[in-house]
C-alpha cells in the first residue's frame, strides 16, 4: 500500500483514502490470497473510519460503472459506423418542463477518430527549428512533445513550437490550446500570445486567443503571466507587473493589461476543458451563447431570429462535432424551428407548439 | 388534445426497432436476460408515458428510454466490489444509502462522475476512462497505453482515490466521512 515515507505531508484522510483505493483496485483484480485477505481484515479492523472509507470508496468504484454510458460519446477509436437510426438519437433530461437538456449524448459516430489517448497522434519532436501545428475548424489534435509535454489543440488553432535545451517556446497564433507540461527546471516552458507570456513549471493550463485579449485557465499548479515589453514599444500603458495564477483561476489579459482574475469551481474548470473530448458543456447558458460557442467549431452560420429565442436557457453536454445533433435536440426539446436561409446558413426560431 | 399515439402504432414501431434497442442495451448490460428484461420494460414505460401526454417521436423515445433504463439498471446493480466486501463481513456500516443514490437520477450521476474524472491528471484519466467507460481489463489497458500493469493499477487507485475525494468534498456522498480534509467548511456542495 502507500509507502511509509509519504506519510509526511499527507492528511490522515488522504492516506487512508489512497490505501482504501488500492484495496478496491486489488479486489477488482481477482480473489485475494489468504495472506492478503488477512491483511485486508486487519486494515479494515483498525477503526470504523477505515471501514467507512473503504466501503465508500468501493461504492464509488461500483457506481462508476454508469460511466459506460459515455461509451457512445467518447469513441475508443473510429468505430464501425453505426446504424443511421442512431444518428438521430438524443438523451434528453428526464426533468421535462425545465428548459434544460440535462445530459444530451449524441450518438452520431464521430467523424474524427478517437478523442482519447489511443488516438494521440504523437508528433515526434525534431530538435531543429520551429514547427507549426494546426487544426481545421471543428477539428481537435494532440501534439506530444519529446519531453513528455502534451498539447491539445482545439478547433481552428495554430501554434508554433520551438524547443531548445534551455527553453521551450510556444507561440499561440490562433485559437485555443491546453498544455500539460512536463517538469523541466532547465528549460522554462513559455506560451506567448500577442506579446503576453505565460510561463509554467510542471503544470496544466489552457490558453485561448480571443479577439484582442487572451484567456488563461489554470487546471493544475502555477503559471506566471507577464508582458514582453518589447512587443509594446512606446506603449507603457500596455505593460503590467507579472501576475501569478494558480489552479482554479481564470484570467483575461487585453491590450491595456490585466482585465480580470477570478476563481472558478473545479467543476467549472473541468467543464471549460471538456473541448478536449470534443464535448461542449453548457450550464444554463443562453441559446445565443451556445450558438456563439458552436460557431467556433463549424463553418456553418447560425442566426437566431429574435431576442426571445436567443434568451432560451440551455444546459447539458453536446458533441462539438455534431451540430446536427444540437439542432435536432433544440427542435425536439424547445420547439425551435431550423430554417435554411442560405447555402451554409441557418436561422433558429422558437415556434408555438403544434400539440 | 389528442389522447396519445394509438397503441397499435406504438406496438408496430416497437417491434420494428426492438433488435436495434437490444443492441443499445447490450452496450451497457452483458447478461442476455437483463437485456430482454430492459427491452420489455421499455415498451411498458413508453405505453405509460404515452397515456399521460402524446409522444411526438416514439422511435426516439424508445431509444432514450432504453438507454435510461439500462443505465439505471447498471447503477442499481453495480456492486461487484461492495458485494465482495460484504462477503468479508464488512457490511455493518453499509445500510445507509449514499446521497448519490438517494438524490440524483442516474444521468446526473453520470455527469457528476464525468466531472470527477475530468478533474484527474491526464494519464490517470485515460486509464480510468479505459476501465470504466470501455470496460477494458487491466492487461488491455496496460498494453494499449504501453505501461506496466502495476502502473495501470496505481493510476486506477490514484484516480479512484481522487474521484472519491472530489465527490466527498462536494457533498455527493453525504456527510458520513467528515474527518480531516472531508466536507468543505464553506457550505458549498
Amino acid at each position: 500500500m502507500a509507502s511509509r515515507n509519504r506519510i509526511l505531508g499527507f492528511t490522515r484522510r488522504e492516506l487512508l483514502q489512497e490505501q482504501a483505493a488500492a484495496w478496491v483496485v486489488r479486489l477488482e483484480n481477482g480473489p485475494l490470497t489468504p495472506d492478503e485477505a488477512r491483511s485486508l481484515r486487519e486494515w479494515a479492523g483498525r477503526s470504523d473510519y477505515h471501514r467507512r472509507i473503504l466501503l465508500e470508496t468501493a461504492r464509488v468504484w461500483d457506481r462508476m460503472e454508469v460511466l459506460a454510458g459515455l461509451s457512445e460519446v467518447l469513441s475508443l477509436e473510429n468505430p464501425v459506423p453505426r446504424r443511421a437510426v442512431l444518428g438521430r438519437m438524443v438523451l434528453p433530461a428526464l426533468a421535462a418542463g425545465l428548459a434544460m437538456l440535462g445530459i444530451a449524448l449524441f450518438m452520431r459516430p464521430p467523424a474524427v477518430p478517437g478523442t482519447i489517448p489511443a488516438a494521440v497522434t504523437a508528433a515526434v519532436l525534431r530538435p531543429a527549428g520551429p514547427q507549426i501545428h494546426e487544426t481545421r475548424i471543428g477539428a481537435n489534435d494532440v501534439v506530444q512533445l519529446g519531453d513528455g509535454t502534451v498539447i491539445n489543440l482545439n478547433t481552428a488553432t495554430r501554434i508554433q513550437v520551438e524547443i531548445s535545451p534551455s527553453r521551450r517556446s510556444i507561440l499561440l497564433l490562433q485559437g485555443e490550446a491546453y498544455f500539460d507540461v512536463a517538469r523541466d527546471e532547465q528549460a522554462p516552458f513559455v506560451v506567448t500570445v500577442d506579446g503576453t507570456e505565460i510561463s509554467a513549471m510542471g503544470t496544466a493550463f489552457s490558453v485561448q486567443k480571443l479577439g484582442d485579449s487572451v484567456e488563461v485557465t489554470v487546471a493544475e499548479g502555477l503559471v506566471q503571466v507577464k508582458r514582453d515589453n518589447a512587443s509594446f514599444p512606446g506603449d507603457p500603458a500596455a505593460r503590467f507587473e507579472p501576475v501569478m495564477l494558480r489552479a482554479g483561476q481564470v484570467a483575461q489579459f487585453s491590450k491595456p493589461g490585466v482585465e480580470e482574475v477570478r476563481e472558478i469551481e473545479p467543476q467549472a474548470i473541468a467543464r471549460k476543458l471538456l473541448w478536449q473530448q470534443k464535448i461542449l458543456a453548457f450550464d444554463g447558458n443562453t441559446l445565443q451563447e451556445v450558438v456563439d460557442e458552436y460557431s467556433r467549431y463549424t463553418p456553418l452560420k447560425i442566426r437566431i431570429a429574435d431576442a426571445e429565442t436567443a434568451a432560451i436557457r440551455v444546459g447539458g453536454y453536446f458533441r462539438s462535432d455534431n451540430i446536427a445533433g444540437l439542432l435536432t435536440s433544440l427542435k425536439q426539446n424547445f420547439a425551435i424551428e431550423v430554417r435554411q436561409i442560405g447555402a451554409d446558413s441557418f436561422e433558429l426560431q422558437r415556434v408555438a407548439r403544434a400539440h | 388534445m389528442d389522447s396519445g399515439t394509438s397503441r397499435s402504432r406504438l406496438e408496430a414501431i416497437y417491434f420494428e426497432c426492438r433488435a436495434a434497442l437490444k443492441s443499445v442495451i447490450r452496450r451497457y448490460l452483458r447478461r442476455p436476460e437483463d437485456v430482454d428484461d430492459i427491452a420489455q420494460e421499455v415498451y411498458v414505460r413508453v405505453l405509460e408515458a404515452d397515456g399521460k401526454s402524446p409522444i411526438l417521436d416514439p422511435r426516439a423515445y424508445f431509444f432514450v428510454t432504453a438507454r435510461n433504463l439500462a443505465l439505471k439498471h447498471l447503477a442499481l446493480h453495480a456492486n461487484k466490489i461492495t458485494g465482495q466486501l460484504e462477503d468479508f463481513g464488512l457490511s455493518e456500516v453499509m445500510d445507509e444509502k449514499t446521497a448519490l443514490d438517494a438524490q440524483y437520477e442516474v444521468h446526473e450521476q453520470l455527469s457528476i462522475f464525468f466531472e470527477a474524472v475530468q478533474a484527474l491528471p491526464p494519464q490517470c484519466r485515460r486509464v480510468l476512462i479505459l476501465k470504466k467507460v470501455y470496460g477494458l481489463s487491466h492487461e488491455e489497458i496496460a498494453e494499449r497505453l504501453n505501461i506496466a500493469i502495476s502502473t495501470a493499477n496505481q493510476h486506477l487507485a490514484k484516480g479512484l482515490a481522487r474521484c472519491t475525494v472530489y465527490l466527498q468534498e462536494r457533498g455527493y456522498l453525504g456527510g458520513t466521512m467528515d474527518g480531516r480534509g472531508g466536507v468543505r467548511k464553506d457550505g458549498k456542495s
